[in-house]
């Protein structure tokens, strides 16, 4: 019986390039932990979240990424997804013409056909239909009372035109919806001002309540998302290395001093 | 629909000047026109014989490649029973008819309304020298739809027409025919398709919209014809004083297409919103020249032509918005947007401003674009597969436009046969 989730040795590089960002990362979260992971600009924590979402510009050139026994970087994105892993985007893309609400069934049908499809031996049954719309409904609209939005939000266009503080609360209530084993936030507190923070935190401490399963990896440069979001294990990043791990006081240690008592000296001759 | 290419059959060739009096006196007698509908014709056959075909030389056919279409076999091959279209309409609400309203099919109105037919058909708004297929279109035309409404009758309801041909057919010649008096109100929805037959056949339609002051229309029409067919179509609206055009267009068929839609803002303070979706696949061609003509002052024209395209598809997008001299307070845009799924495909745009006034203001915008690699991403990134986030981002292109169709159902179809393309 190996690990839940476990990044092992993880070496990646930007497409096409001989840009090496992340250099022998490694990593393991076990069932209902929070864990952080914090670094300076350019460290390599938003590749990190893209290569383990599988973005076609990051190429992993070494080690591996297990999840429930599986090596996820053999899958695509939306396997991946399908299996259980989110990641909230710092940077939500707008889909123009698609409202939220659309885009939500179309994603929890995709889960509900390829489940079915696993089941019956890799085909689709013709009989299987997708989430009755009064359940899908119900659920869109706690959904948004929990994020304390407008219900006439899920008739947006999605992202398409959103603030900033609505995009986050966008990639959260797609969290919800979706119902993640292991969920991804990255710099999920850029672009948030205090308000929109709290009730955005607050989303993902009510979601982390309801399933106490939910592995939680945060990754963010500045302590102030940890004081509503609190982790019990954080990873400092720099270089594409994992530089030092620790409980909850390393980040306010990290906010004290910042990161560079952490870096290696640099060599003058 | 499917996308079986037609095995086109080759037959004796015949001139298109060969078409004949004796020959349209035949089709007219055969289909038991009154005299002045055969004078009509008659008239429509000396233009037709006096216009010189299309070619590629002209500036409006320079792009396009109509050399497989065979027109003169078609036209020696045309007969009262290879001219047939399958014509339906909604029943107007109860009481409707007492107030003057008219919705019937062409044959019927030139024999019941032949006062109202000889005064519109073809004489104030499309007329017979405007193009070639407009007059092709006058000497066989026989099948349509008029709908007349009194002023000051609103009717809330959406009128429906669905135009058929069946996959033996040779031609068909549908005219719609819209008349609205002052304050007049009405929604007209059509749609126009036939299976994919075996030879090459051709549709030839026109279109004519005249708005009395202060009326309101929308029109939709949506063609989803076999891909054996050549649809030519001449689409005018006339719009008066202070009257608002809603005109939504939508291709999905044919082999071949070449529309010109043309609205013109006659009266001041009128508004027309003109709005196009379109879908080109396998080798289709589809064209569209669209003609906003600010005629009176303080009116304004809002164009947006959305298109998709994959595989060998080519569309071309011309418009062109006119001031006339004096067309002072004028607001007009237009925009093209296409969307390439292959790159094998070809999309070309052409925005054209010709103001004559100095107190104006009119803006356009075209763009060809592909589906890009983030908005794939972050979709995929939900657990939805690559062809669900292609048909997604599709979907999500057309959605404005579509929004802009006043019937649910017309707007699923629509979306429907749009996901069929996208396979």
């Amino acid at each position: 019986m190996g690990t839940w989730f476990e990044i092992r040795d993880l070496h990646v590089k930007i497409a096409d390039t001989d840009r090496e960002i992340l250099k022998g990362l490694s990593l393991t979260i076990n069932p209902g932990e929070i864990h952080a992971i914090m670094g300076p600009n350019g460290s390599g924590k938003s590749t990190l979240a893209y290569a383990l979402m599988g973005h076609p510009g990051y190429e992993v050139t070494g080690g591996e990424v297990i999840f429930k026994g599986q090596n996820i970087l053999e899958m695509e994105a939306d396997e991946r997804s399908r299996a259980g892993i989110f990641l909230a985007f710092q940077y939500p893309v707008a889909i123009p013409g698609v409202t939220v609400a659309n885009f939500l069934r179309t994603a929890i049908n995709a889960r509900i056909k390829a489940e079915a499809a696993a089941k019956n031996g890799g085909v689709l049954p013709p009989d299987v239909r997708g989430v009755p719309i009064p359940v899908f409904t119900k659920q869109l609209r706690e959904a948004l009372q929990m994020l304390k939005v407008d219900q006439s939000f899920a008739g947006r266009y999605l992202n398409d035109g959103f603030s900033g503080g609505e995009k986050k609360r966008a990639e959260i209530l797609q969290m919800a919806m979706l119902k993640p084993e292991l969920a991804i936030l990255d710099e999920t507190d850029s672009g948030l001002d205090i308000d929109a923070l709290r009730i955005v935190s607050e989303g993902v401490n009510t979601l982390h309540r309801s399933n106490p399963q939910m592995g939680v990896l945060v990754i963010t440069h500045y302590q102030r998302l940890l004081n509503y979001i609190k982790p019990q294990f954080v990873h400092v990043l720099i270089d594409g290395r994992i530089v030092e791990s620790g409980g909850p006081e390393l980040a306010l240690h990290l906010e004290e001093k910042g990161y560079d008592w952490l870096k290696e000296p640099e060599l003058v001759d | 629909m499917a996308v079986a290419q037609p095995v086109l059959k080759p037959a004796p060739v015949v001139r298109a000047g060969d078409l004949n009096r004796e020959f349209v006196e035949a089709y007219s007698a055969a289909l038991g026109d009154p005299a002045w509908m055969l004078a009509r014709r008659l008239e429509a056959l000396r233009v037709f014989r006096d216009t010189p075909a299309p070619n590629r030389h002209d500036e409006l056919w320079r792009r396009v490649d109509l050399s497989a279409f065979k027109l003169d076999l078609i036209l020696s091959g045309i007969t009262p029973a290879n001219t047939i279209l399958d014509v339906k309409r909604s029943r107007l609400p109860a009481g409707i008819s007492q107030q003057g309203v008219i919705f019937t099919s062409l044959e019927s109105a030139i024999k019941k309304h032949p006062r109202l037919l000889d005064e519109w058909l073809m004489t104030q708004c499309v007329k017979l020298n405007d193009a070639f297929y407009a007059a092709l279109h006058g000497v066989f035309v026989r099948h349509g739809t008029v709908l007349y409404v009194p002023a000051g009758v609103r009717l809330d309801k959406p009128l429906r027409v669905t135009t058929r041909m069946a996959a033996d057919q040779l031609a068909g010649f549908n005219h719609t025919l819209v008349v609205l008096g002052e304050g007049a109100k009405a929604t007209l929805i059509e749609d126009f398709a036939s299976p994919t037959g075996p030879h090459q056949a051709m549709y030839s339609g026109v279109v004519e919209i005249m708005l009395g002051n202060g009326a309101e229309l929308d029109y939709v029409s949506i063609q989803d014809w076999g891909r054996n067919v050549y649809n030519f179509s001449t689409e005018r609206a006339k719009v008066g004083e202070e009257a608002t055009l809603h005109w939504v267009i939508g291709g999905l068929g044919s082999k071949f297409t070449k529309s010109l839609i043309e609205a013109d803002l006659v009266g001041p303070r009128g508004t027309t919103l003109l709005s196009g979706v379109y879908f080109a696949d396998t080798r289709q061609q589809l064209h569209y020249d669209t003609q906003q003509n600010h005629i009176a002052a303080a009116c304004k024209s809002d164009l947006l032509y959305k298109a998709a395209l994959r595989d060998e598809a080519r569309t071309v997008w011309r418009g062109n918005i006119r001031v006339f001299p004096g067309a002072q307070k004028t607001d007009a845009y237009q925009a093209n947007r296409n969307l390439q799924l292959s790159a094998r495909s070809r999309a070309d745009s052409i925005p054209g401003l010709e103001i004559e006034a100095d107190d104006v203001r009119c803006t356009h915008g075209s763009t060809v674009g592909t589906i890009e690699d983030e908005p794939m991403f972050y979709l995929r990134s939900r657990g939805v597969s690559a062809t669900e986030a292609r048909r997604l981002i599709v979907e999500g292109f057309f959605a404005p436009v579509i929004e802009r169709i006043p019937l649910a159902e017309t707007r699923n179809r629509l979306i429907e046969e749009i996901g069929k393309k996208i396979g």
